[in-house]
């Protein structure tokens, strides 16, 4: 069969039956990610074939993988009683684990004789002796998987998943419907799942929660990854929905974006190289390598020696070039239509050239005059305190 | 909440005040601290400041100041990218260990906020990866002080900008942790006129360091590539530690990537660790060390160390001795339960002498918040210390034992000893691990010491000695830790 022709028939057979589930009160997980629509496409194309015969029957194919903070990816799935089930489990996460089936109610106790196992765990796969097992993995590292194959149980019930290396097994578990209907209970009060999966649209409500035991007020600034900078970047979010990273391992900025400032969500969990997310539109990318250059002699690596809290809560920048002192400090134009950039160098001796990167996108202006080049020269005594202002086009 | 901190506060009061007449009936209190509303409580770092208030980082960037008479939090930092470290320089200052640098942290306009964010060093490199945590400082007599800079994580990549120099000769095959820019995996040391040392080498993840009360610098790591179990070292200039990637950022090293050296060579070249812990038995993930000081109430232990550990609902003990010039010890399990969550990040003594203890899960095991440790006037019925013999082990207990009518010591106490690989893959089993047969059971001093006499001691063993049901003397109390591991690594 044409594969586009079976998928929009999937689809379509798929809606239909999402939304007879939910007449019927029977919920499908709709927090699950979109790749994972692949295995309920298989399990839909089970369901739909229940008189086709056993031999002919494609196993049912389920892939699990681990989120950061101790969770499976799937906090839940449905076999039918007897059921040919392929699963296979890839292990995503930075921490050893393990996946076993128990059988039903026995999860607390097998992940404690797992435990007393002790130093005879790893031999043994944190896998208790004892017939409470079903089917488990060996211990998995950072991206091994593994296949198990087997026939669900005849006997419906919910029969537990689990992780039972040492201390994992209280939070990191799932359940296995096994029922001939389909049927699961409503996502948020299913407690055979763990309390922080109860969620009807899990992923969906960050935006509410407080990210800080105090509100937000801009300017305020992050230390933190962001794409499109080195690692010692500086994220501030200034007032009319500003935004700026300053790069503390180069000392200029990097670029300025409008919109909202960041998404914090993946890297504060803090695994597998997450990045702040820019939540606005990039208005200026700074190509330059150096944006300052003192004197005549060959240009030193700029040092960071840090910022201050200023006036109205801004961070003013200090650096070191060729030995000088500089301070920079950005704020937003009064009217929202781009930043203002001012230098402090107050033991400017020699002439200081400041450099940009001239785009569609902004204007540069030093004095209330538009620059034309890319560079804007000036004497010591100019150079001490200038400012130069970047607004955006449109 | 605040009703059980009021009743845990009025039955310590109540234990305070019949302290002369009557044994508080727990040897230890523990009470959960209230944290402000929105905050995530990953606690990054904890210390007292001066005044007795507590101050505290969270892996957020806040720091955020509790003053324990008041109960109250106020905010003094934010900002900040996973502050894992910090020292008190005042109640105004704090130079704070972030990912990317060394911090002094100082309110100069005395509001309470923080306005002076400076840069103290910064001079390591960073390639984007997350697992590039950063610890310290701690401070030695001289003032000079010291931080410990995480290896990259094999769980991560690089990023396509770095900070610092590229060498790729500090990354291995498959799961190993990488040092691919300078001092990924040392100890640095800044000395008071800001110069700076690359200190020592070898360490994955050493997230834990002390200066103790002998001016010695002891560094925990992690389990996991070329740690075969948990260790805690005694740290010492121009010492490699194990673990094989940082070691290109060694002046004198000039033999490419070192993970493709002989693992023997290796071997040679490390110094092997003071204690070991025993993984699943005492500790998977040890963090910051401390000295139990007089003023705690547990003058038994005084002078030992106490360990957190982020796996289980415990802490650890550790026991170090001097064999021969050489730093030694064992370890056993402190305040194991006893409504202890997990997620043992960071240890502060309060001038009360109370011990606070900041949990962190970030990802792992553990848990988020503060508790406070407060040892009553019950003495716990514990093994005290323990000290190598010629030919054995002398264990000291807290109190008197009785040995129960009708059994011998022999059938309560088990020895077994083992060591671990020293090897690329990750963690390691039990190497060679037997029954030790004890020929001679002394006790001593009105049975509060026991000689345990042994055929020989092994150099490079752990010894993990079980002792069950044992009770105090008179009373019913059962040995409150049953598990005691002694790693050999100089025989007497």
């Amino acid at each position: 069969m044409n594969v586009v022709v079976e998928f929009f028939l999937y689809r379509n057979i798929i809606r239909i039956f999402l939304n007879a589930n939910k007449k019927m009160n029977m919920y499908f997980d709709l927090s699950i990610k979109p790749l994972r629509w692949c295995a309920i496409l298989v399990f839909v194309s089970v369901l739909l074939l229940p008189k086709a015969p056993m031999a002919q029957q494609k196993a049912l194919e389920i892939d699990m993988t681990v989120l950061p903070g101790l969770q499976f990816s799937l906090p839940r799935f449905h076999v039918k009683p007897g059921q040919q089930v392929k699963l296979k489990f890839k292990n995503t996460d930075d921490m050893d684990h393990n996946f076993l089936i128990v059988k039903p109610g026995k999860r607390e106790g097998v992940v404690s004789k797992a435990l007393a196992l002790g130093a005879e765990g790893p031999k043994q796969n944190y896998v208790p002796k004892g017939d409470d097992v079903l089917w488990h993995t060996v211990t998995l590292h950072d991206g091994q998987s593994e296949v198990l194959t087997f026939i669900a149980p005849k006997e419906e019930g919910v029969y537990p998943y689990v992780c039972t290396l040492p201390g994992h097994g209280f939070v990191m578990y799932g359940a296995m419907y096994v029922n001939s209907t389909g049927k699961m209970p409503p996502i948020e009060k299913d407690n055979n799942i763990p309390p922080n999966r109860q969620k009807a649209e899990a992923g969906h409500d960050h935006a509410h929660h407080q990210s800080h035991p105090y509100a937000l007020k801009a300017p305020y600034l992050y230390r933190t990854y962001v794409e499109g900078a080195g690692p010692a970047a500086i994220a501030v979010h200034l007032p009319a929905q500003l935004s700026y990273c300053w790069d503390a391992g180069v000392c200029k900025l990097r670029f300025a974006w409008q919109g909202d400032f960041l998404d914090n969500t993946a890297i504060w969990k803090g695994h597998k190289d997450a990045r702040s997310v820019i939540l606005g539109d990039v208005f200026y990318r700074e190509d330059k390598r150096a944006v300052l250059g003192i004197g005549d002699v060959a240009q030193e690596k700029p040092r960071f020696k840090g910022y201050k809290i200023v006036d109205g809560g801004y961070p003013e920048f200090h650096y070191v070039i060729n030995g000088v002192d500089v301070f920079e400090l950005i704020k937003e134009l009064k009217n929202g239509g781009g930043v203002v950039r001012s230098f402090r160098i107050p033991q400017l001796k020699d002439q200081v050239r400041f450099a940009y990167t001239p785009t569609d996108a902004v204007r540069y202006y030093y004095e209330g005059k538009e620059l034309s080049t890319d560079i804007l020269e000036l004497s010591a005594q100019a150079g001490k305190q200038f400012a130069v202002e970047v607004r955006m086009s449109n | 909440m605040k009703s059980l901190i009021l009743l845990s506060s009025l039955v310590f009061s109540l234990a305070l005040c019949q302290s002369t007449r009557k044994e508080a009936p727990e040897s230890y209190i523990i009470e959960t601290i209230p944290m402000p509303e929105g905050l995530t409580a990953e606690v990054a770092a904890l210390e007292f400041l001066p005044d007795g208030r507590l101050v505290a980082a969270f892996m957020r960037g806040e720091i955020m100041i509790f003053d324990p008479q008041k109960k109250e939090w106020k905010l003094f930092a934010t900002g900040l990218q996973e502050p894992l470290g910090m020292l008190v320089v005042d109640e105004n200052e704090l130079l704070v260990m972030q990912l990317p640098e060394l911090t002094r942290i100082k309110d100069t306009d005395g509001d309470g906020l923080a306005d002076s964010y400076e840069t103290v060093y910064d001079g390591f490199g960073m390639t984007g990866n997350y697992h590039e945590f950063t610890y310290g400082p701690v401070k030695d007599k001289q003032g000079n002080l010291y931080i410990a800079l995480n290896s990259s994580s094999s769980g991560g990549g690089i990023a396509e900008e770095v900070r610092g120099e590229l060498n790729m000769d500090g990354k291995g095959q498959g799961r190993a942790m990488f040092s691919v820019v300078p001092y990924r995996g040392w100890v640095i040391k800044i000395t008071p006129q800001g110069e700076v040392v690359p200190f020592a080498s070898g360490f994955r993840s050493p997230n834990g360091l002390l200066i103790d009360d002998h001016n010695r610098l002891l560094v925990t790591d992690n389990q996991g590539d070329w740690v075969g179990s948990s260790h805690l070292y005694h740290v010492e200039e121009g010492g490699f530690y194990g673990h094989p990637a940082s070691l290109v950022w060694d002046k004198n090293w000039h033999n490419g990537n070192p993970f493709e050296w002989p693992v023997d060579s290796l071997n040679n070249l490390r110094e092997k660790p003071t204690v070991i812990f025993p993984h699943n038995v005492i500790a998977n993930s040890p963090t910051q060390p401390l000295v139990i000081r007089e003023g705690m109430h547990m003058d038994h232990f005084k002078g030992q160390l106490i360990v957190g550990e982020m796996n289980t609902e415990r802490l650890v003990r550790v026991m170090l001795e001097e064999v021969n010039g050489v730093v030694q010890g064992a370890v056993t399990p402190f305040i194991d339960g006893q409504g202890l969550r997990k997620g043992n990040n960071r240890l502060a003594i309060a001038p009360d002498g109370s011990l606070w203890v900041g949990q962190s899960d970030h990802g792992w095991l553990g848990d988020r918040g503060i508790q406070k440790i407060t040892a009553t006037n019950k003495v716990p019925f514990d093994v005290k210390d323990i000290k190598l013999d010629k030919d054995g082990f002398d264990l000291t207990f807290t109190k008197g034992f009785s040995v129960p009518k009708g059994t011998d010591l022999s059938s309560w106490l088990k020895i077994k000893k083992y060591h671990y690989h020293y090897h690329a893959k990750y963690g390691s089993d039990r190497v060679d691990e037997q029954e030790v047969v004890v020929k001679g059971f002394k006790p001593k001093a009105g049975n509060t010491t026991l000689s345990l006499q042994l055929d020989e001691v092994n150099e490079g063993s752990i010894y993990e000695i079980t002792i069950d049901t044992l009770l105090a003397k008179g009373q019913q109390d059962t040995l409150t830790n049953k598990i005691v591991a002694y790693t050999v690594k100089k025989a007497r």
